[in-house]
């Protein structure tokens, strides 16, 4: 039986127009991601419901796929669904990407950005929504 | 100052990525004007003179995004942009510079 686990990669953006770079590394026991989630935490101002509020970008296996591009909006109510995904891990390689604010708002308010990869221990799978779960 | 060619080389080789071509790509910028659009699709652009660029510059592209801060004057590591690349200068500058990348483009 396979397990799911999801790695968070979280950040808080500051300042109108931020640039935030992370790495991270997912345990090297799980071979293959299936989906992501990029999510906002905390409140914006009620003007920009429904807008984009940021971009992000990342690439698996240490530079080597580039897998994800996406863009977060500020949405009233929050979905859990994941988008799709099929990447085929490297143990103990470098997820690194970049988010980029795009708020352009007199009144900015900091908030924290949450990146959400499913990940299974099982290779080339493509998703195990019953498989158990935790938070790493 | 360590040898931004060898280090690309091995970079990419290291990411499995081979290289088609090697080359450079200039961006002339000009008064009266701060934006400009390159594209580099299934290609790189790794810029060369970041820290000749007026602070407050931003480069955003589809796999990295930079803004210019004092501290990259003393920089030598390379960024590397891909995809629809935007750079965007501060308003206000007077100072228009040649913006240099090292152009990659892979099999």
């Amino acid at each position: 039986m396979s397990v799911t686990r999801y790695s968070i990669v979280s950040f808080w953006v500051q300042k109108p127009g931020e640039i935030i770079s992370f790495q991270h590394k997912i345990p090297a026991y799980l071979k293959h991601c299936t989906g992501f989630k990029l999510s906002l935490v905390g409140s914006l101002d009620s003007s920009l419901l429904n807008c984009e509020i940021g971009r992000i970008s990342a690439s698996f296996n240490s530079l080597k796929e580039e897998a994800i591009t996406s863009a977060l909006r500020y949405e009233e109510t929050v979905t859990q669904e994941f988008q799709e995904l099929a990447v085929d891990l490297h143990p103990g390689q470098i997820v690194s990407g970049v988010y980029v604010d795009t708020v352009l708002h007199e009144e900015f308010t900091p908030y924290k950005v949450q990146l959400y990869l499913r990940c299974t221990d099982k290779e080339g799978q493509t998703q195990n929504q019953k498989g158990s779960c935790s938070t790493t | 100052m360590f040898d931004h060619l060898n280090h690309i080389q091995q970079q990419f080789k290291q990411r499995e990525i081979n290289i088609e071509l090697q080359g450079f790509k200039s961006v002339y910028t000009r008064p009266g004007q701060l934006q400009y659009h390159i594209e580099a699709y299934n290609e790189y652009l790794l810029l060369t003179n970041c820290s000749v660029l007026p602070v407050g510059t931003r480069i955003l592209s589809d796999t990295n995004s930079l803004e210019v801060k004092k501290g990259h004057r003393r920089i030598e590591a390379l960024e590397e942009f891909s995809g629809l690349v935007s750079i965007e200068l501060p308003r206000g500058t007077n100072y228009f510079p040649i913006i240099e990348f090292i152009q990659i483009v892979k099999e």
